[in-house]
């Protein structure tokens, strides 16, 4: 009897238990959705948010406050009042993404003051969230701190950022480059290429070229490359080697403006020329994939110089280019 | 009395891991929910069906006392929380966790032998823990050659690698028990200890190699001291997974970033994930030594950590767990808490030890269990997954069984 009372209690308890869980589970089944939202830049929850479970669980499985997440999609909604006093009780969000959402309100109420704090709070708090920096460039940008944006790149040494919060800071600076600041902006874009140059991020690498070598630069490189291609397809190769050759004046840092300019003089028979442009690649810019060695050699063959055909074809062959494999067992081979 | 019930009962518990996550982002939210329901079965069933007078005394029963204290310190962290909803949801997970341990006891106190249980219910289980993520190496290998960067497909049943090596590991001191009840069969056992210990290789989990290793370096030493005259299986065994460990790091290569070699000489600072769980571990030590009698509520180390990491974060992923169980109660409840928590392993340990004269065989079983259990709370963070939980429930439940029963007569 003592027993049975005693499991009775306990079934009491495990029903609330399970009813508490439930709620756990439905707020999770939400949350597949939500956090795709999150993470894709969507609003798939939006028709069921307004019904959105912010209080038990009051965060998510990745920490963030609900209310919060709910506040999104009302600001969404363009309902931002809404929004804004469901971000204003909120009593404890650690990742202070409230603070970033604030920020985006205040922005569109035209309370820059307010906007400035918010945005502050939020990137000093999450300082490699992209999220909050773009609030916090946008608040520093607004106020005209342009040293103190420059500042924010210190918090990257010995860091490994994502690649979109260094796009975000260097569209920002520059932006805002000028005489007084050039030169860091500069240093700090050569150290990004250089530190993140495996990631062959197209968006993060243009703008840094921006920087390193100017836009007007980088655009007319592109523009050159273009017109050489045109000559090099109706056979005027002294033609497009002039024009390959402003190409890299303008960008330099293209390996492929080399090899065109160089396969440009070939096809116009001055091999000695191919051969001395081959020797100004910068060592840091050759991709190493065998393909300038096979043009030199070939070059070289022409030239009748048998040692150095060899020797070039050798060095293509074992940098893995396959169409050098041939040429070496055939000529050099014995 | 014996029911077909309770064997039902134990079964639906067993298999609370392979439960599908229902539309859930995380499939622990189910987990819990189905193990909330089947105690709820199980209480109906005492109260209705069951004729049993004995019951299961939980005076007696040292570890569930300690783990119900330990349930009760964390209720008082309320007090202090900075969260309090994520506090009573850990509570609730932790509370469903006791009383399936709870329930657990009841139902195998009313078993008169543990042969069906183990024979049809774990057996089968360890055998298809063991079987689909070879199905699936074998499945990579007929596509490419396989590397460390395949080791995620082998999760399979459980959604993180390490958690499906862990459950094999910890199960596979089951393998001793089983051993005790198909004698003939034992070439079978050990054919399934060689594929686990191969799997365990090809997956590359750290924690569970080293918990194998270690816990039958301590079931050597028990035998050698306490009983001999059962070296002999036990030398099939380690010689079984050193083969094992041996033939699947040769097959991998020494340069193959999955070999054992590979693996555990990674453990240094240079290793990412190494670093990264130094520095959650610096982070938990800092808050405990600033408060060693109150922490930050239990369940709250997800918020407290980011604050400690937030320079680090990156977008917005969060340190939820510490990778450590005791330090991470030890940082949400103080250091009793984590006392506490250590001392229901050093007890479960104890009382098995204490047994190995009357029921070797289960209580080799248990030690080994209870060990891999102990080094990967170390390493990772099986509190917060049921299909860890449950199996802590079953080695409680088990060694109360083995303590108070002579099951090897």
């Amino acid at each position: 009897m003592k027993n049975k009372l005693f499991l009775s209690f306990l079934l009491v308890i495990t029903i609330i238990v399970f009813a508490l869980n439930f709620r756990v589970f439905n707020s999770y089944v939400d949350q597949y959705i939500i956090l795709g939202d999150i993470n894709n830049g969507t609003f798939n929850f939006l028709e069921q948010s307004e019904n959105m479970e912010v209080d038990f669980p009051n965060f998510s499985v990745t920490s963030m406050n609900l209310k919060a997440v709910k506040a999104k999609y009302l600001i969404e909604q363009k309902k931002d009042d809404e929004a804004l006093e469901l971000l204003n009780s909120i009593k404890y969000d650690p990742l202070m993404m409230s603070e970033s959402q604030k920020a985006q309100i205040y922005l569109e109420k035209k309370l820059l003051d307010s906007m400035f704090i918010s945005a502050t709070k939020s990137w000093k708090r999450l300082p490699l969230n992209q999220g909050h920096l773009i609030w916090y460039l946008k608040a520093l940008n607004l106020f005209g701190q342009n040293k103190e944006i420059i500042k924010i790149y210190d918090i990257t040494k010995n860091k490994k950022v994502n690649r979109k919060w260094l796009y975000f800071y260097f569209v920002t600076v520059f932006g805002n480059m000028d005489e007084t600041n050039r030169d860091v902006i500069k240093k700090q874009a050569r150290e990004t290429l250089y530190q993140y140059k495996s990631l062959n991020d197209q968006e993060l690498n243009t703008i840094l070229y921006y920087i390193l070598y100017g836009e007007d630069e980088y655009k007319n490189s592109i523009e050159f490359s273009k017109d050489g291609s045109k000559m090099f397809d109706s056979s005027e190769y002294l033609e497009a080697a002039k024009l390959y050759r402003r190409a890299k004046e303008n960008f330099p840092l293209n390996p492929d403006y080399y090899y065109n300019q160089m396969a440009s003089l070939f096809q116009a028979s001055n091999f000695e020329k191919t051969i001395n442009i081959f020797k100004t690649i910068p060592d840091s810019i050759n991709p190493k994939n065998g393909k300038f060695e096979f043009l030199v050699a070939k070059a070289y063959l022409k030239l009748d110089d048998t040692i150095n055909t060899c020797d070039y074809f050798k060095k293509s062959k074992e940098l893995k280019f396959e169409p050098s494999i041939a040429y070496f067992n055939k000529l050099c081979g014995n | 009395m014996e029911n077909k019930l309770n064997y039902c009962l134990i079964l639906l518990y067993l298999i609370t891991g392979f439960i599908p996550n229902l539309g859930a982002v995380d499939r622990i939210a189910t987990h819990w929910l189905y193990l909330n329901l089947i105690s709820v079965l199980s209480i109906v069933f005492f109260i209705y069906k069951s004729n049993s007078k004995e019951g299961l005394k939980i005076s007696s029963n040292k570890p569930l006392i300690i783990f119900l204290i330990f349930f009760i310190w964390s209720i008082l962290s309320l007090f202090y929380s900075i969260n309090i909803t994520e506090s009573l949801i850990s509570l609730i997970r932790l509370f469903s966790v006791i009383l399936a341990t709870y329930l657990i006891g009841l139902h195998l106190m009313e078993i008169k032998s543990l042969k069906l249980i183990f024979i049809l219910f774990f057996f089968p289980i360890l055998i298809i823990e063991i079987l689909l993520p070879s199905f699936k190496f074998f499945q990579i290998i007929s596509y490419v050659d396989y590397s460390f960067a395949y080791a995620n497909d082998l999760k399979t049943f459980t959604p993180n690698k390490n958690i499906t090596a862990a459950i094999i590991t910890s199960h596979l001191g089951f393998i001793f028990f089983i051993k005790y009840y198909l004698k003939k069969f034992e070439w079978l056992l050990l054919i399934l200890v060689f594929i686990a210990s191969c799997v365990i290789t090809f997956i590359s989990a750290r924690a569970s190699i080293i918990g194998l290793v270690l816990s039958l370096s301590l079931v050597y030493i028990i035998t050698f001291l306490k009983k001999k005259e059962n070296l002999f299986f036990l030398r099939k065994v380690i010689l079984v997974v050193g083969t094992g460990f041996f033939l699947s790091s040769l097959y991998l290569g020494s340069n193959n970033d999955a070999s054992i070699q590979n693996r555990l000489t990674s453990i240094n600072t240079d290793d990412a994930s190494t670093n990264q769980r130094i520095r959650f571990y610096k982070h938990g030590i800092k808050h405990m030594i600033n408060n060693p009698i109150i922490g930050i509520g239990i369940g709250n180390w997800k918020f407290k950590s980011i604050e400690y990491d937030s320079k680090d974060i990156q977008s917005y992923i969060v340190p939820y767990h510490l990778h450590n169980d005791f330090l991470q109660y030890g940082a949400e409840t103080g250091f009793i808490g984590m006392f506490l928590y250590l001392l229901l392993f050093l007890i479960l340990l104890l009382i098995n030890i204490k047994r190995i004269d009357s029921n070797y065989f289960l209580s080799i079983s248990l030690i080994i269990s209870v060990t891999v259990f102990f080094v990967d709370s170390n390493l990772n963070f099986p509190h917060h997954r049921p299909i860890m939980m449950i199996l802590l429930a079953f080695i409680i439940a088990l060694t109360e069984l083995n303590r108070v029963r002579n099951i090897e007569k």
